[in-house]
């Protein structure tokens, strides 16, 4: 399925980028491969943004280095060319006005697709007669989001997309990014800490917790490694011992934990009359990311 | 290459509106000038030069931000947009000596008009346009430099540079006395010999090698404030 | 065709279930062409990865079949396969749990048969 005309692998080797006396990012090694939806998940300030900066070129790194199929990104257009990064601050020309900065772009990205950047701002009812400056947060969003699916960049990095957006936008948005990626596979990142509803579109999810990466996972085997359990609090309580719990809640005499463990685990579990589920996204990341 | 010729282009487009305003005002006061009976009879009036050296010098101070930020935004290096700057505040140094020309040329038949440059040096033509268009090359590199130590600097630099001139000025002040004017003249001298005038007279080809040299200097100075700027967003 | 992302189920057998029952319903006809996957992978707002590991365990099932260059189809017989593989089911995923949860409530048997009759459409 994965061509390799449009692959794009993306090399991160030591990476590490210290502000002051912050360590922002620490010593990240990371590869992603071409076509795959990515979730970049992370705690506010975990480091996030600066892994995508710092993988685009907009910071330098401390030490350690970025490659995108082999080439250094550091100052290096041909391969800063691939990529497109919806960033959160809006870098664009205040007194600019949205379609002035759709044909700007398309200067910048000589495979920008006006025809669909036009397409998309009808669809999300964006006025491409606005200056930049008299959008809504939740309209700048959408003005970034269309430049980036029409770029034609080979990797899109989206940090905080749905930043203002209202629940219509949103769920277009979802539909718009996975059509897209349908028609042409490419490497999408969604940076987001909201996880709720964009768990069901990534691939793979990769964790950062206090500028180190904790883990990198396709969603499918992530969920697969964990269950959750339930009932009598001393029967969960038991079963836990010698596990490895990453939540838990308690209700009186009724607790339920989040484990990681094998199917044999859950077969167990069950077996001591306890329920077992399959956790969310969203509960394994609260569990993985506390402290 | 190809996106140090985009920047370029963007940059230009960005400063079309402002020349194409400058010029307007500068077309308006021709016509006050001429249609006013008997305008400055006992001398002569210029309206390019100086004052276009001026604009060129705001053009380089607001060069810099916007511009940035929206080549960032595009993911285009800073070697890119460095070389971009150049490009564009050459093209628009070019534009601006070519107009001062064309309105010195027009208004030069009336007898209160004398452009900036043929006020101080004899020649004309081809040496006028090249001597302006260093001169606004210099004018324009020093303003992009001044906002990008501005951009660079934190809050403690930029009192600093801020309060530079006074300093300077002051030093320079407290040397003229000192030295029984000598500093005074030397300066004086340095600063005619770096603009051209010598005993055979004024002579526009040493100023222009003068603001090439600055130019380069100052060009020199932005590459390496360039190198590593941080995106600094609005 | 409706997805529960709170179930403890992956998405993909969801998914698979989902268009099992369409088939069942006759909503998806033998022999008829279903949606694609990238349709239902931006209509249900799902990694197109999960949508087409959905549809490949029907198709490894039998149940859905490949046109190249045309699209995914219903194959003759498939509701009859969905049904006996459903009804194979029915005791181990229905009459077990109904069983457990009537011995919490301390339904009788009696009590139990006779709720099933009410149940019963008359005949």
């Amino acid at each position: 399925m994965k061509g390799a005309y449009l692959m794009s692998r993306i090399e991160i080797k030591g990476l590490t980028k210290i502000y002051g006396d912050t360590v922002a990012l620490d010593n990240v090694d990371l590869s992603l491969e071409g076509e795959t939806i990515y979730g970049l998940l992370g705690r506010n300030g975990a480091g996030k943004t600066t892994l995508l900066n710092l993988l685009t070129g907009k910071t330098h790194p401390t030490t350690g280095r970025v490659t995108i199929d082999g080439e250094p990104v550091w100052e290096n257009d041909s391969a800063l060319g691939n990529v497109f990064y919806m960033t959160e601050p809006n870098l664009y020309p205040q007194s600019l006005r949205v379609r002035d900065v759709l044909k700007w772009t398309a200067e910048f990205y000589p495979d920008f697709d006006v025809n669909y950047a036009d397409e998309l701002a009808q669809r999300f009812g964006l006025n491409t007669k606005k200056k930049v400056k008299e959008l809504s947060t939740g309209y700048a969003s959408i003005f970034k989001a269309i430049l980036a699916l029409a770029s034609g960049a080979k990797i899109l990095l989206f940090d905080e997309p749905i930043l203002g957006m209202d629940a219509n936008h949103r769920e277009l948005l979802y539909k718009e990014i996975l059509a897209h990626y349908s028609e042409k596979p490419k490497t999408i990142v969604l940076s987001t800490h909201l996880i709720d509803e964009i768990a069901d579109l990534l691939e793979e999810v990769i964790i950062i917790k206090k500028g180190q990466v904790i883990l990198k996972q396709t969603v499918e085997d992530l969920l697969a490694s964990a269950h959750t359990v339930s009932g009598e609090a001393s029967k969960v309580d038991s079963y836990i011992q010698g596990r490895k719990c990453i939540a838990w809640e308690q209700l009186h005499n009724f607790k339920s934990a989040v484990i990681f463990g094998s199917d044999q685990d859950r077969t167990l579990a069950k077996s001591l009359d306890l329920e077992v589920h399959q956790p969310e996204l969203q509960k394994l990341f609260i569990g993985l990311t506390n402290s | 290459m190809h996106r140090i010729h985009s920047v370029a282009k963007y940059q230009i487009a960005d400063n079309r509106n402002g020349v194409l305003v400058y010029y307007a005002v500068l077309i308006g006061l021709a016509l006050i000038m001429v249609a006013t009976p008997n305008w400055n009879s006992t001398g002569t009036t210029s309206l390019s030069g100086v004052s276009s050296m001026i604009f060129i010098f705001v053009l380089g101070l607001n060069c810099f931000r916007s511009s940035f930020l929206f080549c960032q935004a595009n993911n285009i290096s800073r070697r890119s947009f460095y070389f971009a700057t150049i490009l564009s505040l050459l093209v628009l140094a070019v534009i601006l000596s070519l107009c001062d020309l064309v309105l010195d040329a027009v208004l030069g038949r009336y007898p209160f008009y004398e452009g900036f440059f043929e006020q101080i040096y004899p020649a004309s033509g081809f040496a006028k346009i090249l001597w302006t268009t260093a001169l606004f090359t210099f004018s324009a590199s020093l303003g992009w430099m001044i906002t990008m130590i501005y951009y660079r600097a934190n809050p403690w630099v930029k009192v600093l540079v801020s309060i530079s001139p006074i300093v300077v000025i002051t030093l320079a002040g407290y040397l003229h006395q000192r030295t029984d004017g000598v500093f005074g003249y030397a300066l004086f001298v340095l600063l005619g010999k770096a603009l051209g005038f010598s005993a055979q007279g004024p002579n526009p080809y040493p100023a222009m090698a003068t603001f090439v040299l600055a130019s380069m200097a100052i060009w020199a100075v932005n590459y390496l404030l360039m190198r590593k700027t941080p995106v600094r967003p609005y | 065709m409706i997805l529960d992302f709170d179930s403890e189920q992956p998405i993909y057998i969801q998914l698979a279930e989902a268009i099992e029952d369409d088939i069942l319903k006759g909503i998806m006809e033998e022999d008829s062409q279903i949606p694609s996957t990238t349709d239902m992978s931006v209509a249900l707002k799902i990694n197109p990865a999960t949508a087409r590991k959905g549809v490949n365990l029907l198709v490894d099932e039998g149940i859905l079949y490949k046109k190249r260059g045309v699209g995914m189809f219903v194959t003759v017989g498939a509701r009859r396969k969905v049904m006996l593989k459903r009804k194979a089911r029915f005791y181990e995923s229905f009459v077990v749990t109904l069983l457990d949860e009537a011995e919490k409530l301390d339904i009788s048997h009696q009590e139990l048969v006779e709720m099933i009759e009410r149940g019963l459409p008359d005949e």
